[in-house]
């Protein structure tokens, strides 16, 4: 038999290597984590975990919590959340094979983004799980404004998710890499964090929508300023490690 | 790629010198043993030949083009064997080998894959988690995903480790015909014996200087001159 049995593929546009690239990595964290199933779970029952503590420290019948709920949802999504990004590149750390992806070329952008859609993915799953549960526990349905509340989560959602999969990327080879995860990680949220509680606390304690938008909006305006920022950024920190 | 030359390269790490003033080329349909002991400078000079570290000093070209040149256009062109077994241990042989073909943008379908598994003799391993492999049949995985990319320089650092007799003269066949295809190969072992009849050049290191340069003929002469200036 030949040694060559790679049949090249023609030659193709930037963009179509580029998707053809993230649809490889999402599909294969995806398989891993199917198999696995190691962060889905640690990150559900911790964000239970939360849950269960908040709900004993602050509950009692009769109380209006609706003060309270938007830190306490925010504060669950960002612990929880951090031991899904804190976990971004560790089987690439374990196996060595981000030298093999920084050989292929054209990997940064596409190894950037297929780990922040993965971490986004892990961070929905658990917050699909996290919500319902918590507005049960302290008796606060979802806002009366639906879209603007699921806005507002899924903007702060993907800012995490951005600036996570960056900085679990700079620390992959760092010794107190989880230790420094969140010391780093959290003042760089701080403006985002602000803005995800703010719209969530308008959503149930006034009825002023508009204030509410003008929040989330500039979280969406910080979530591309993340991506921007960490796309540029992902390529020189890619070089750092390799 | 027809050679790569490299002129005077040095690496140092603070005022250790990991590789001093180096000068040699390789060239294409070659396979070119890099021997030495530990801490020689064989994994250093590999990972500045991979574009994976960058040399202190010193110029490397390969054909026309500089390192950083070929780092920023060359590396698709890089077959890649390291310490690190570079694959996932919760992904099948099979699924791996899609993922990295996948992201060279070679085909990746079931016949290609089928073909390279069956070329490093992982046929029957293919649906096995690479976990459950031996060491050997992980390194053979390792080799079959350096060529899918149907590389012009490979760079192999200890590319027979853990492979048992049969698996060697089967690894050593392939390079041969990889060889014959015109690539430029470049591995570094301490397995001396299975370097005879391989290699046609063999450089030997010592503390990170070129000690002496010989084409063997035999694994006597490789032991020999390797005896004699590492």
């Amino acid at each position: 038999m030949s040694s060559r049995p790679t049949k090249p593929t023609p030659k193709e546009s930037a963009l179509n290597t580029f998707l053809r690239q993230t649809l490889a990595i999402v599909r294969k964290d995806l398989r891993r984590e199917l198999r696995s199933r190691e962060i889905t779970l640690t990150t559900i029952s911790f964000s239970v975990l939360l849950m269960v503590i908040f709900t004993f420290s602050f509950y009692a019948k009769g109380r209006d919590l609706s003060g309270i709920f938007p830190g306490i949802l925010w504060v669950s999504i960002i612990f929880s959340g951090t031991l899904a990004v804190s976990r971004t590149f560790a089987d690439e750390r374990e196996s060595g094979c981000l030298r093999a992806l920084a050989l292929i070329p054209g990997t940064s952008m596409s190894l950037y983004l297929g780990k922040m859609f993965i971490n986004l993915c892990f961070m929905v799953v658990f917050e699909a799980a996290l919500i319902p549960l918590l507005s049960l526990a302290f008796e606060t349905p979802v806002a009366a404004h639906p879209l603007a509340f699921f806005a507002a989560i899924g903007a702060g959602t993907l800012g995490f998710a951005a600036l996570g999969t960056l900085l679990s990327a700079m620390l992959v080879h760092h010794r107190l890499r989880e230790v420094l995860m969140p010391l780093l990680l959290y003042p760089l949220l701080v403006p985002l964090l602000i803005g995800g509680v703010k719209a969530v606390a308008i959503l149930y304690q006034s009825d002023n929508i508009d204030s509410a938008w003008s929040w989330i909006r500039l979280m969406c305006a910080l979530d591309v300023l993340f991506i921007l920022g960490g796309q540029v950024l992902f390529r020189w920190v890619l070089q750092a490690i390799e | 790629m027809k050679s790569i030359q490299l002129k005077q390269v040095s690496r140092h790490f603070g005022k250790h010198f990991a590789l001093h003033r180096v000068t040699t080329r390789f060239d294409a349909s070659s396979i070119t043993a890099i021997v030495g002991a530990n801490g020689a400078g064989k994994t250093t000079l590999l990972n500045i030949l991979a574009t994976l570290d960058r040399p202190s000093s010193g110029s490397i070209h390969y054909d026309s083009l500089s390192w950083a040149q070929f780092a920023r256009r060359g590396r698709g062109f890089i077959g890649w064997v390291s310490h690190a077994p570079l694959v996932y241990p919760d992904l099948t042989g099979r699924e791996n080998l899609t993922f990295y073909a996948t992201m060279h943008g070679v085909e990746a379908d079931r016949g290609t894959c089928d073909a390279w598994l069956e070329r490093v003799g992982l046929q029957l391993a293919g649906d096995k988690l690479v976990q459950t492999y031996s060491r050997g049949m992980v390194q053979r995985l390792t080799i079959a995903r350096a060529l899918l990319n149907a590389p012009r320089l490979l760079l192999l650092d200890e590319p027979l480790t853990g492979l048992d007799r049969a698996g060697r003269h089967e690894i050593t066949q392939l390079f041969g015909e990889l060889r014959a295809q015109g690539k430029i190969i470049i591995l570094s072992t301490h397995d001396l014996h299975s370097l005879g009849g391989l290699c046609d050049r063999m450089l030997v290191l010592r503390r990170g200087k070129l000690a002496h340069e010989a084409a063997p003929q035999s694994a006597s002469d490789v032991i020999t001159t390797y005896e004699a200036h590492a």
